[in-house]
């Protein structure tokens, strides 16, 4: 699998959850020229409503075998009005390099995420906030 | 049997493509991104100088710039530096 088969995967993911680009999806995706399909970045921002945006990056690599798509490093946040009120993220700079952020930025100790339960939370977190204002 | 390759449009990032959008983010947020950097590994969330930059660009900044100076060869300058005791 090269990242560009990674990348249709994710594509897939996003629609059967209801998420479109605000861009097309050609904005969403890119190759880090010279590198043969083994190197890439995800950077987008997906409307879930009026207002309400989840944004997401991941920065791929290619496992040695060719099989394998590892994330250095992922970002999920749930914008709404101009404010993250949902975070997850993998920043090998931070210890743990796995965590989140609540409403009021605190930290969440959590572990790796799926993109597909990222975007459920995030539609969930969104519910929840609706319900409360 | 050949692995299926994505028909999707391609698009393609480089050096200066990097370059560009930390430029970007430097403007927008009135900070160096040596600075910026600094501050996100050293202090975190709780850096007075990363008031105004929210979480998710703080990550993108901070994946952007490890990006640029993997493609740069920074990261091994700066061993082999370490190695030689030239820094």
């Amino acid at each position: 699998m090269d990242i560009w088969d990674y990348f249709e995967q994710r594509r897939r993911k996003c629609e059967e959850r209801s998420l479109v680009p605000m861009g097309g999806w050609a904005d969403v995706f890119s190759e880090h020229e010279g590198s043969a399909g083994k190197v890439g970045l995800m950077l987008g921002r997906f409307m879930l409503r009026e207002g309400a945006y989840l944004k997401i990056m991941e920065r791929v690599v290619a496992g040695g075998s060719g099989s394998d798509i590892h994330r250095l490093t992922y970002a999920y946040f749930l914008s709404v009005d101009g404010r993250e009120i949902w975070g997850r993220e993998r920043d090998p700079t931070h210890e743990p390099a796995e965590h989140g952020h609540g409403r009021d930025h605190e930290h969440v100790p959590v572990g790796r995420i799926t993109l597909q339960d990222a975007i459920k939370e995030a539609w969930e977190a969104l519910d929840e906030y609706d319900r409360e204002t | 049997m050949p692995t299926p390759t994505s028909k999707m449009p391609r698009s393609y990032y480089n050096a200066h493509a990097l370059e560009r959008t930390l430029h970007s983010l430097e403007q927008r947020f009135n900070l160096a991104t040596p600075e910026f950097y600094e501050a996100h590994q050293a202090e975190g969330d709780d850096s007075p100088l990363l008031r105004e930059v929210p979480r998710f660009e703080r990550h993108v900044w901070a994946s952007l710039y490890a990006e640029l100076r993997r493609l740069n060869g920074d990261d091994f300058a700066e061993r082999a530096e370490r190695e030689l005791e030239l820094a």
